[in-house]
C-alpha cells in the first residue's frame, strides 16, 4: 500500500487520465489542480503541477477526456455548469485554458461523461430537470466547437400527465470500447421522487431512426422503489455478455446484458448479483480493467472487492478498512 | 556451428537503460563499464560505475565473472542516452541526458574508479526529453538535441559546463539522436528519417540535408542512433524505425542507402523477409576483426552492429546479417569494447546486463534470416487464435 | 543430501488477503488494513474509487464533501457520507494505490520484488515455446486437438526449465553478499521449488511412476529445509544438534545426540548417520552405509540384535542409541515415528525401512494419509493439504491450495504441469464454463495472471505472451493493457506499445495510440512529432484540421520572414504525399512551392546575378502561382495575400511573365472575390475588411491592368 498524494483537505472530487499518470483534483475552494507523477520517474509520489480558480463555489464533479483530443478535463460546481479545460502550450509552458461551458437555464448537470465515438467526441449530460442532452464537438482539433446532437428525456410521461418530478442525482456509463471502437451506447439512471422512475436505462443511438432510444433496463421485480447512486460498466474483453454494476440505495447489483446478433433486437437483461453486504447506501461501483473484479464503496464506510468463483457466484473477496476499526 | 562467444548475465533488478565500456586502463586489473539504471520503486534513477570482475583461479577451470560496484551517482530522471570520452590515459568523461532535459557529466579515474567525484548537472538545456547527446575531446563540448527541436552546445573546458544554444525550431521539427563527425561538424537525426548536417562555425541552419524519402511507408520514420565512419568523416550509419539501417555519404548521395530492413537495396540483397522488423535503438561501426586482430581499411563497405526491439543483435556486413543474439526482449543498447572489439556489453529489457565475448578467429555463423525469439512467440498470437 | 549447514528459520506473516480465492468459497474475506497515518485522519466523508492499471486500486480519501448540485426545481439532494460542504479541520485529503494480491502476486510472499521480476522475465521463454510446440502439434494433427503420447516429455522438459529458474541464483553474479533478508528470501523459492518438483513427479514424468518412492527419498533430501520453513523437520532437529555437539566431549552421554542419529537414519540420510557415529568415543568404521540386500541385511540386523554384542557393551547411553538405531532399521513404526518429525519425512522413512520400495500408486496415498494423521501437528496446513494432494494427484485440492500458498505466477504456470498426462484434469482444466464467461480455466489463470504482471510497468509487456494463448479474452485484455499505457508522455515507452501491437496483430490499437501522441505533440507544441503521429494514424480528419492551421499561419508569414518558414518546410515536407488527399495540404504544398520562388527570385536579385537564371525562376514563380489558382486549389480566404504576392512577377521588369490569358485567370479571382464580398460571404468580407487589405487590393489591380496592358502589346 503506498500513499501517493497528500491533497489539500479542501479536495473535494478527483479523477485519474487513461493511464493513471495524471490526477485532476477539485477543490471545495473551486480550483482545480493537475497532479502528475514525477516526469522520468515511474516513482509513486506525485505533486501538483497545475493550479487554476475555475469557480467561487466548490468543484462538484470533475472528469477526464478522451486522450485522442488532447488533456482535457470537464467540471461542474454547485453553479450547475459544465466548464471544458484543456492544456495546450503557450509560450514555451503547458497552460490549461477554459474552452467553453455548458449551461442550461434553471437547472443543473447532475452527471456527465465522454464517449469517444467514430463520429467524435460526445458530451452526455443529465440535466436535473430530467432531460439528457448529448453534445457533439464540431472540429476535432477544436474543443471550443460544440452543437447539441440529442435532447430526450429520460422518462416518458405517462399518460401525458405531466407529473411534477424532481431529481436529486443521476449516474451515466458509458459502454466501453471494444477493438477501440466505442459504440453510442450507455446506461443512465436518475435519482428522483417517482419510485417508478428510479431504474437504470440503456440508450442506444439508432442509425434506423437517428436517434437515441432506450433498449434495456435493469429492473428486478420487487425492486422499484430502490434507488441508484452509480453505474459501472465493465470493459469486455470477450465475453458473450456484458457486465453493468449498480450502487443502489441498499446493495451493489450486477446484471449481464446481452447484445443480440440480430439488428433491431433488443438486448436481455439479466441480474446475476445482489450483494447488500454494505448494510445501507452504496456511494460507488467501479470495475477493474477486466471486469474481473468490482469495487464498491458505501456508507457503512468500507471499501470492499467482489469477485465470481467458478460457479459465477459473485462474492466478497476483500475489504479495505482503516487500521482503527 | 555454434559460434564461439561466451555470454554471461547479470540480472540487475532494476532497468537497464544504456550501457558503456570505458576505455581499458592498462595498469588497472578490470574493465570497467557504466550503466544507466533506474529503479522503479521508490523511483532511484542512477549512473553506476562498475566492474567486471573475473576470479583469477577459478577451481573448475572456467571462470565466472561478476559485477562489482564502484560509484553510483544519482540522477534527476531516467537516462535518455548515455556516452563516455577518454579524456586521458586515467581520465574518463561520462555523460548522461535524461528525460528531463538535464545533463549530467562526471569525471571517473579510472586507475581508482571509486574514488569519489561529484557529477556536474545542467537542468532544463531542453523542454522534454534530451533524446541524443555526444561528446567531443578536442573542442571540449558536448552537442546535445531534444524533442523540443533545439540543439545546444555545451562546452565543459576548465570554466564548468557553458551551455549554448546552437539552434532551436521552437518543437517543430524534433531532433532524436546527434553525433561528432568532426570538432565543429556533427549530425543530427529527426524525424520522418531526416538527416541535417551542421558545422558549428555557421549557425542559422544545416548545411546539409538528406532528402526524406522514407517518409510514412514503413513506421513512424524516426531515427534513434548515429555513428560516424571511423575513418571517413563523411560517411555516417543511422539506426531507426522499422528495422531500418541507412547509411548516409554526405559528398554523393542526396539519398541515404539502406543496409538492412523493408526495401534494402544496393548489393547483396538479403533473402526473404526482413531481418529486424522493430526498432533499432542503436548502432555502431565494428571494428573488431576476428582475422587479423585489428580493422583494415579494405575499401568495403565497414560492418556494422545493431541491437533491435526485437531483440536481436546483429553485425551487417555486405548485405548478409550474422546474428549474436536472439534475446526474448528487447535489447536497447549495447557497446563494443574500444580496444579490441571482442567484448559486447548488452542492455537487456529484461533487467539485466549482457556481457558477451567474441572468439578471435572461428568463423561466424551466417544468417539470411535472422529469427527474432520475440517474433516467434507473437506468432502464437495473430495467425491462428484470433 | 541436505547441507546441515542453516540460517534459523522463522514464520513469514503471510499474505493477508486472497485475491484470487477462485477455490475456497468458505473462506473469509481478506483486509488490507489502511496505514496508521489515514486512521488519524478523521472519518473521510468520501472515498472514490479508481483503478489504475492491473490490480492497482486507487482510492482518494476525502475530507471535504460537496452536496450534489441541485437543480432549482429539485427537492433534496442525494447528501453523501457525514460531510456538510464546509472543509473540516484535522489532516488532509490522501491518494493510495493498493496493489491487490500485489504480496502473493508470485507466490513468493517475502521475496523482493526484483527477484519475483527475474522469475517472470525468466518462465517467459520457457512457457512460449512449451505453446508453440503445442500450437504446432495441434497443427499437424490438423486440430484434431489431442497432444500425442508423449506430450509429457515436452512439459517435462518445461518443467526443468522452470525449475532451474526457482533455484537460488548465484550470489556473486548479483556483485552482493547475502545478507539475512536474502537468505529468507531464496527458502520462499525454493520451497516454491518443493512444491514445483514434487508435481512435477507425479503429474509429468511418466518415468518415475515404477520408482516413485525413491524419487521421493531424493526429493525429501533436496527439499526438507524447505518443508521447515513453515514447521519442524528431521532437518531443524539436526541443525539444532550441529551447534550442540561440537561442545560436548562424550556426545554418546547426550540422549539428543542419539536422537539426531535416529532421525537421520530413518529418513535414509546415511552420511549424517556416519558422521554422527564417528563423533562417538569409540568410534569405528560402522556398517551401515548399503542399503542392498533388503531381506539378508534386515535378518542380520534382527541378528544383532539379538546378539552377545549388548551384554559386552558397557556404556549405557550408547547401548541404548544403538538399540533405537537397530528399532529404526528393523521398522519399528513407534520408533520411526518419534525420530521423524514432518509427515513426508515419516512416509518416507516408511517407504525405506517397513515397506518395500516396489508398490503401486494407491498404496502410497493410503500410507501418506496414515503418516498425515500421525504426524498431525499445528503448522501451515495448507502446504500439507497441497503436498499430500499432489502424492494422491488431486487436481482440484492442489489448485485450490496453490492458489492459496503461492498465487498468479504459480497458477499460470503450473496448469501446464497438472495437464500433462491426466485427462481428469485436462477435463477440469480445459473446459469452457459458461459461469467463468465461457472459458476454461486455464485460460482464466493466464488471464489473472497476465493483468498482475501488467500492474508492473516493467513486467507488462510480459503479458502478451500470456494473452496470446488465452483464445477468448486474451486479445481484449491486452488492447485495454496496451490502452492503459502512458504514451503521451514517453516516446520509447510509446514505439515499444506499438511494436507490441504490431507483432500481435493488433493494428486499431495501434492506431488508436498514435492518434493520442499525435494529439498530445501537436497540442504541447512539438508539430511535427504530432503530424508524424497522426500520418501513422491515417486520421484525416485530423491531419486536414491540422493543414487548414498551417495555412493559416503561413499565409502571415511575411516572405521575408524565411526563417519561420524554413521551419515550417521541415512540416510540410513530412506532410509528403501520402495526405496530398486532404485539401488544405495539397493548397500547403503549392502555396509553399509559390512561396520558395518568389524566394528564390529575391536571392537572386539581391545578389545582382541578372542573369537568364531570374528569368527561368520567375517562370517557375508563375506556373507555381497558376497552379494554386486552378478551380478549387486554394481557399477562398487566401486568394487575396497570393494575388498580392504575384504582384512581383506582374510587374517582371525584363518581360512579360504572365500572358494575356493568366492575366484574365488572376482577374476573374479579384472580381469573384469582390463579388463573394458583396454576396456577404464571411471568408471573402473577412480578408477584405482590413484597410491592410484595401491597399494591397488596389495594388493588385493596378500591376493587373499594367500586366494586361503589356501582354496585349506584346502579343
Amino acid at each position: 500500500m503506498e500513499k501517493l498524494a497528500a491533497l489539500e483537505a479542501t479536495a473535494s472530487s478527483t479523477a485519474w487520465n487513461y493511464c493513471g499518470e495524471r490526477l485532476a483534483v477539485g477543490t471545495g475552494e473551486g480550483a482545480i489542480q493537475v497532479w502528475e507523477k514525477e516526469r522520468g520517474g515511474g516513482g509513486s509520489s506525485f505533486s501538483c503541477i497545475h493550479k487554476w480558480q475555475a469557480y467561487n463555489g466548490p468543484v462538484v464533479k470533475i472528469i477526464w477526456g478522451s486522450p485522442e483530443y488532447g488533456d482535457v478535463v470537464a467540471s461542474s460546481s454547485t453553479d450547475g455548469n459544465i466548464s471544458l479545460w484543456e492544456e495546450i502550450e503557450e509560450n514555451d509552458q503547458s497552460t490549461w485554458r477554459k474552452c467553453t461551458q455548458f449551461e442550461e437555464p434553471h437547472t443543473a448537470a447532475l452527471d456527465f461523461q465522454f464517449g469517444n465515438c467514430l463520429t467524435g467526441l460526445k458530451l452526455v449530460v443529465a440535466w436535473a430537470d430530467g432531460r439528457v442532452k448529448v453534445y457533439d464537438m464540431l472540429d476535432t482539433l477544436d474543443l471550443k466547437q460544440w452543437q447539441l446532437q440529442a435532447d430526450f428525456l429520460n422518462d416518458i410521461v405517462v399518460d401525458g400527465k405531466s407529473e411534477r418530478r424532481s431529481y436529486s442525482a443521476a449516474s451515466i456509463a458509458w459502454r466501453p470500447p471494444v477493438s477501440s471502437i466505442q459504440q453510442p451506447i450507455f446506461a443512465l439512471a436518475y435519482r428522483s421522487n417517482s419510485l417508478l422512475h428510479n431504474v437504470a436505462k440503456v440508450w442506444e443511438f439508432l442509425d434506423a431512426y437517428q436517434r437515441w432510444s432506450p433498449v434495456a433496463e435493469l429492473r428486478a421485480p420487487g425492486e422499484e422503489g430502490d434507488s441508484v447512486n452509480s453505474l459501472s460498466w465493465a470493459t469486455n474483453i470477450g465475453r458473450p455478455y456484458e457486465l453493468i454494476a449498480v450502487g443502489s440505495s441498499c446493495a451493489v447489483l450486477i446484471w449481464h446484458l446481452e447484445f443480440s446478433q440480430i439488428a433491431g433486437e433488443k438486448p436481455i437483461a439479466r441480474r446475476v448479483a445482489r450483494l447488500t453486504e454494505h448494510n445501507g447506501e452504496v456511494w460507488q461501483v467501479e470495475w477493474d480493467m477486466s471486469g474481473m473484479t468490482l469495487a464498491s464503496y458505501g456508507s457503512d464506510g468500507v471499501v470492499r472487492l467482489w469477485q465470481a468463483n467458478i460457479d459465477g457466484v459473485w462474492q466478497q473477496q476483500a475489504i479495505v478498512k482503516s487500521a482503527k476499526d | 556451428m555454434a559460434m564461439a562467444m561466451e555470454e554471461w548475465r547479470f540480472p540487475q533488478g532494476r532497468a537497464v537503460d544504456a550501457v558503456r565500456w570505458l576505455p581499458h586502463a592498462t595498469a588497472a586489473m578490470d574493465r570497467l563499464l557504466v550503466l544507466a539504471l533506474w529503479d522503479a520503486t521508490p523511483c532511484r534513477p542512477s549512473i553506476d560505475l562498475t566492474s567486471l570482475c573475473h576470479q583469477e583461479q577459478a577451481e573448475a577451470g572456467q571462470s565466472t565473472p561478476w559485477l562489482q560496484l564502484q560509484v553510483s551517482w544519482p540522477q534527476p530522471a531516467r537516462a535518455s542516452a548515455l556516452r563516455v570520452l577518454a579524456l586521458s590515459h586515467e581520465r574518463v568523461l561520462v555523460a548522461a541526458a535524461s528525460v528531463v532535459g538535464s545533463l549530467s557529466l562526471v569525471a571517473i579515474d579510472s586507475l581508482h574508479p571509486s574514488r569519489p567525484s561529484a557529477p556536474l548537472i545542467c537542468p532544463s538545456l531542453h523542454r522534454g526529453s534530451m533524446c541524443g547527446l555526444d561528446l567531443q575531446s578536442s573542442s571540449q563540448s558536448c552537442v546535445s538535441v531534444g524533442e523540443d527541436g533545439k540543439i545546444n552546445i555545451i562546452s565543459f573546458g576548465e570554466s564548468g559546463l557553458q551551455p549554448m544554444c546552437f539552434y532551436d525550431n521552437r518543437g517543430l521539427l524534433s531532433f532524436s539522436a546527434v553525433r561528432w563527425a568532426s570538432p565543429v561538424e556533427f549530425v543530427t537525426g529527426g524525424i520522418g528519417y531526416s538527416l541535417q548536417w551542421w558545422d558549428t562555425r555557421r549557425p542559422g541552419g544545416a548545411v546539409s540535408k538528406a532528402l526524406t524519402k522514407w517518409n510514412g511507408r514503413h513506421g513512424p520514420g524516426l531515427i534513434h542512433s548515429i555513428d560516424i565512419h571511423p575513418s571517413r568523416k563523411h560517411i555516417c550509419v543511422i539506426g531507426g524505425s522499422a528495422g531500418s539501417v541507412l547509411a548516409w555519404d554526405l559528398r554523393w548521395q542526396q539519398e541515404p542507402i539502406q543496409l538492412v530492413g523493408d526495401n534494402a537495396r544496393g548489393k547483396g540483397n538479403l533473402l526473404g523477409a526482413p531481418p529486424i522488423e522493430s526498432d533499432v535503438w542503436e548502432v555502431k561501426y565494428d571494428h573488431f576483426s576476428p582475422f587479423s586482430g585489428h580493422s583494415a581499411d579494405t575499401g568495403k563497405a565497414s560492418p556494422v552492429m545493431v541491437c533491435s526491439e526485437d531483440g536481436v543483435l546483429a553485425v551487417l556486413e555486405d548485405g548478409v546479417a550474422v546474428e549474436l543474439l536472439a534475446e526474448p526482449c528487447a535489447i536497447n543498447s549495447f557497446d563494443i569494447d574500444p580496444e579490441l572489439g571482442q567484448d559486447i556489453i548488452c542492455a537487456l529489457e529484461h533487467e539485466s546486463v549482457l556481457v558477451m565475448r567474441r572468439g578471435l578467429d572461428i568463423p561466424q555463423k551466417k544468417l539470411g534470416n535472422l529469427t527474432s525469439q520475440r517474433g516467434t512467440i507473437g506468432s502464437t498470437f495473430g495467425s491462428n487464435y484470433f | 543430501m541436505p547441507a546441515v549447514a542453516a540460517a534459523s528459520m522463522d514464520e513469514s506473516g503471510g499474505a493477508t488477503s486472497s485475491e484470487n480465492g477462485h477455490y475456497t468459497p468458505q473462506n473469509l474475506p481478506g483486509v488490507y488494513q489502511l496505514p496508521r497515518s489515514l486512521g488519524e485522519m478523521q472519518t473521510p466523508s468520501m472515498v472514490c474509487i479508481a483503478w489504475g492499471s492491473g490490480n492497482k486500486l486507487r482510492l482518494s480519501f476525502l475530507q471535504h464533501s460537496v452536496p450534489a448540485a441541485r437543480s432549482n426545481t429539485g427537492t433534496e439532494g442525494a447528501e453523501r457520507g457525514n460531510g456538510n460542504g464546509a472543509s473540516q479541520s484535522g489532516g488532509g485529503a490522501a491518494v493510495i494505490e493498493i496493489e491487490l494480491g500485489g504480496r502473493a502476486a508470485l507466490g513468493l510472499d517475502a521475496v523482493e520484488d526484483a527477484e519475483k521480476r527475474r522469475i517472470a522475465y525468466g518462465s517467459l521463454p520457457a512457457f512460449a515455446l512449451l505453446q508453440n510446440k503445442r500450437k504446432m502439434l495441434q497443427q499437424a494433427k490438423e486440430f484434431s486437438g489431442m497432444l500425442p503420447d508423449d506430450w509429457w516429455e515436452h512439459v517435462l522438459e518445461y518443467s526443468y526449465n522452470i525449475s532451474n529458474l526457482l533455484a537460488p541464483t548465484s550470489t556473486t553474479s548479483m556483485g552482493l553478499q547475502l545478507d539475512k533478508k536474502s537468505r529468507k528470501e531464496k527458502q520462499e523459492q525454493t520451497l516454491l521449488r518443493a512444491v514445483w518438483e514434487l508435481t512435477e513427479i507425479f503429474f509429468v514424468d511418466k518415468h518415475v511412476t515404477s520408482w516413485i518412492p525413491e524419487k521421493l527419498v531424493d526429493w525429501l533430501t533436496v527439499y526438507d529445509r524447505a518443508l521447515a520453513r513453515t514447521e519442524p523437520t528431521v532437518q531443524t532437529k539436526l541443525v539444532a544438534l550441529q551447534h550442540k555437539l561440537p561442545n560436548i566431549q562424550f556426545p554418546e552421554d547426550d540422549a539428543d545426540y542419539w536422537e539426531g542419529a535416529c532421525s537421520a537414519l530413518a529418513v535414509g540420510w546415511l552420511d549424517i548417520v556416519i558422521k554422527f557415529l564417528r563423533m562417538h568415543g569409540s568410534y569405528r568404521l560402522d556398517q551401515i552405509d548399503n542399503r542392498q540386500a533388503w531381506e539378508k541385511w534386515r535378518s542380520q540386523v534382527a541378528k544383532l540384535d539379538n546378539s552377545m554384542f549388548w551384554s559386552e557393551c558397557n556404556h549405557h547411553g550408547t547401548l541404548l542409541g544403538l538399540k533405537k538405531l537397530l528399532q529404526i532399521l528393523l521398522g519399528n513404526v513407534d520408533a520411526l515415528i518419534t525420530a521423524t518429525c514432518h509427515w513426508i519425512e515419516l512416509l518416507v522413512a516408511h517407504f525405506l525401512y517397513i515397506v518395500p520400495f516396489s508398490m503401486v500408486a494407491g498404496e502410497i496415498l493410503s500410507i501418506a494419509r496414515k503418516c498425515k494423521q500421525l504426524k498431525h501437528v499445528s503448522g501451515n496446513e495448507n502446504l500439507r493439504e497441497l503436498l499430500l494432494a499432489i502424492i494422491s494427484n488431486d487436481t482440484e485440492i492442489v489448485l485450490a491450495e496453490c492458489s492459496q500458498l503461492f498465487g498468479p505466477w504459480m497458477m499460470a504456470h503450473v496448469v501446464e504441469l497438472l495437464t500433462a498426462k491426466s485427462t481428469h484434469a485436462q477435463a477440469l482444466l480445459l473446459e469452457e464454463r459458461s459461469a467463468l464467461g465461457s472459458i476454461s480455466l486455464e485460460e482464466l489463470h493466464r488471464v489473472i495472471y497476465a493483468q498482475v504482471l501488467s500492474s508492473h510497468h516493467l513486467t507488462w509487456q510480459l503479458s502478451p505472451t500470456y494473452l496470446a494463448s488465452c483464445p477468448k479474452q486474451g486479445c481484449g485484455l491486452l488492447e485495454n493493457v496496451l490502452l492503459k499505457q502512458p504514451v503521451s508522455g514517453n516516446s520509447r515507452l510509446f514505439l515499444k506499445v506499438l511494436d507490441i501491437s504490431r507483432l500481435y496483430d493488433l493494428g486499431v490499437v495501434g492506431t488508436a495510440l498514435s492518434r493520442v501522441v499525435g494529439i498530445h505533440n501537436w497540442k504541447h507544441g512539438r508539430r511535427g512529432t504530432g503530424i508524424m503521429w497522426l500520418q501513422q494514424a491515417r486520421d484525416d480528419l485530423r491531419l486536414a484540421a491540422i493543414a487548414n492551421q498551417l495555412a493559416d499561419s503561413v499565409t502571415t508569414f511575411r516572405t521575408d520572414d524565411i526563417e519561420s518558414f524554413q521551419h515550417l518546410e521541415g512540416l510540410l515536407d513530412l506532410l509528403d504525399s501520402e495526405v496530398r488527399s486532404a485539401q488544405g495540404l495539397s493548397f500547403l504544398h503549392r502555396y509553399r512551392d509559390f512561396k520558395n520562388s518568389l524566394h528564390e527570385i529575391r536571392e537572386y536579385r539581391s545578389s545582382d546575378l541578372c542573369n537568364p537564371k531570374v528569368t527561368v525562376a520567375g517562370r517557375h514563380a508563375a506556373d507555381c502561382l497558376l497552379q494554386l489558382l486552378k478551380p478549387g486549389a486554394s481557399p477562398l480566404r487566401f486568394w487575396l495575400s497570393i494575388l498580392h504576392d504575384s504582384v512581383d512577377l506582374l510587374e517582371w521588369p525584363q518581360q512579360v511573365l504572365l500572358n494575356e490569358v493568366e492575366t484574365t485567370t488572376l482577374m476573374t479571382y479579384l472580381q469573384e472575390l469582390k463579388l463573394a464580398e458583396a454576396r456577404g460571404d464571411v471568408e471573402a468580407v473577412n480578408a477584405l475588411s482590413s484597410e491592410q487589405a484595401k491597399q494591397q487590393l488596389d495594388r493588385v489591380r493596378l500591376a493587373l491592368a499594367l500586366n494586361l496592358g503589356r501582354a496585349i502589346l506584346q502579343s
